[in-house]
């Protein structure tokens, strides 16, 4: 009778959020970014782990169409319209994806911010790029945006550039996240902070993404980070995917010479 | 509930010359609704790689291991897509394992609750079950709302079963539950597994102690 067996083929016929197929990049005849496929599904967070220079970044600015792909495709199933293609998707369309239905967390945030205005403003700024015009209530989605983030009312009125870096990248969070955004995608966004501001900022970032059944992307070559965040993995090498899954089973049974050199190198404190 | 069926695991060690290691070879095994299988063998026999093909946190490169899902179909672990494991893992597998992984800030309430959140149980209902769970594991009020860094062992590995328990899973995996636990402790956790499986589930542990694998188990697989 067990030869008999049936099993299930799929979870339900959900359809995933975003779908990438055979994304290239090259600058010249390197290739930063080769035969890349992959699924992203709502509410789901996949890490994107890698040496420097494997093409994480270049990834994630390929996907977010900062970087036109030689080939491939990346389809976008937003909220309201049809499926969208993102490359070669013209300059309004991307830059209206990406204050309304899109968050992107730079390395730096001072990329990510404008440091010269105040925390509330910046914070402001995304919701009046959206539509947002009542001065009080922006004002009241601000203070409460900084608490979720863990900094005091108090700083609305000061500029970022008075900030510390961790309270700079929790704020480039806030910025992003205030439109409540469906995907964001991160790059490093740990990176340069020491561990005591690490860990606040993961802790809140774990709780935002599963209270806002948010999708995300975190490129991080941080393993524990990738861990504690990321329901899925894709190990990146030189430019292509070497191994993707399940985190903990990419982590714990790497199947790829170049996934078992990186998770055997991590010291543990 | 569970079928195992051939399942062999054998570990490639790219960095150290390819070297292969052959941790479980055509192992296969059943075990109904409501059973508890004990796995045995000295160490190094392949009882911690079984449990953990079992969870899907390793690949089997053949065999089956076959579960039934709440809904009635059967799925096969093996083949079966991340997010269909990490569906499994939140209705229908549970795992103790032998050592909390600890999250820094997270406090042992919110360890202990986080099982049922995922479930879409309502806070004040998950922080209730939470906290009479952790008090019938004694565990200290005065702990709950800490993070369990710097518990002694036995505690962390309380709050640990305490996160195992506090939602039914048809099938629990337990790797060493009451290694460092006292005798009254232990005999706590022996009452929370024969109670599981009153209640229909099926377990698979790993159990040093003979009295509590004497005290669970129905049957006894043993490795070498």
């Amino acid at each position: 009778m067990a030869q008999h067996i049936m099993f299930v083929a799929e979870v339900a016929q959900e359809k995933p959020l975003l779908q990438v197929r055979q994304l290239s990049k090259s600058y010249g005849v390197n290739k930063a970014c080769y035969d890349i496929s992959f699924d992203l599904y709502e509410g789901e967070v996949l890490g994107i782990v890698g040496e420097s220079g494997s093409g994480k970044t270049t990834l994630l600015r390929l996907l977010c169409a900062g970087l036109q792909a030689d080939t491939g495709s990346i389809v976008y199933r937003s909220e309201a319209a049809d499926p969208v293609e993102i490359c070669g998707l013209n300059e309004a369309k991307r830059r209206q994806l990406l204050r309304s239905e899109w968050g992107y967390v730079q390395q730096n945030p001072r990329n990510g911010l404008r440091m010269g205005v105040s925390a509330g403003a910046n914070i402001g700024e995304r919701l009046m790029a959206v539509g947002a015009r009542h001065y009080g209530n922006i004002r009241d989605q601000a203070s409460t945006w900084l608490d979720q983030v863990e900094i005091d009312r108090q700083r609305i009125d000061d500029a970022p550039q008075y900030f510390s870096g961790g309270m700079q990248q929790r704020l480039q969070i806030a910025r992003n996240l205030v439109t409540q955004p469906r995907l964001i995608l991160m790059d490093e966004p740990t990176g340069g902070l020491d561990v005591s501001v690490q860990a606040r900022l993961l802790d809140m970032l774990r709780g935002l993404v599963s209270q806002l059944r948010l999708s995300a992307i975190v490129v991080t070559h941080d393993l524990a980070v990738a861990r504690l965040l990321s329901h899925r993995l894709l190990v990146m090498y030189r430019g292509t995917v070497v191994e993707q899954g399940l985190t903990d089973q990419v982590l714990d049974d790497p199947q790829h010479p170049y996934s078992q050199l990186l998770v055997s190198s991590v010291l543990s404190p | 509930m569970l079928s195992v069926k051939n399942i062999t695991k054998c570990f490639t060690l790219h960095q150290q010359g390819g070297t292969q290691i052959k941790a479980l070879d055509a192992v296969s095994f059943r075990v109904k609704k409501g059973e508890c299988l004990a796995l045995q063998g000295p160490s190094g026999s392949g009882k911690s790689t079984l449990m953990r093909l079992l969870y899907g946190n390793y690949k089997a490169q053949t065999g089956t291991v076959a579960i039934v899902l709440p809904s009635g179909q059967l799925l096969n672990l093996v083949t079966a897509s991340p997010r269909q494991i990490i569906k499994v893992r939140q209705y229908t597998i549970g795992y103790v394992s032998q050592f909390l992984r600890l999250i820094p800030r997270v406090t042992c309430l919110s360890v202990v609750m986080e099982p049922l959140l995922q479930r879409g149980v309502s806070d004040e209902d998950a922080e209730g079950r939470a906290a009479a769970l952790l008090a019938r594991l004694n565990i200290p009020s005065n702990l709950w709302t800490l993070a369990p860094s710097t518990f002694s062992g036995g505690e962390q590995q309380r709050v640990n079963i305490a996160r195992g328990f506090i939602a039914s899973y048809p099938l629990l995996l337990l790797d060493e539950p009451t290694a460092s636990l006292d005798a009254e402790n232990r005999e706590v956790v022996i009452k929370l597994m024969l109670e599981a499986k009153t209640a229909g589930s099926s377990l698979v542990g790993i159990f040093h102690d003979p009295q509590v694998r004497d005290a669970v188990a129905d049957q006894v697989l043993t490795l070498s």
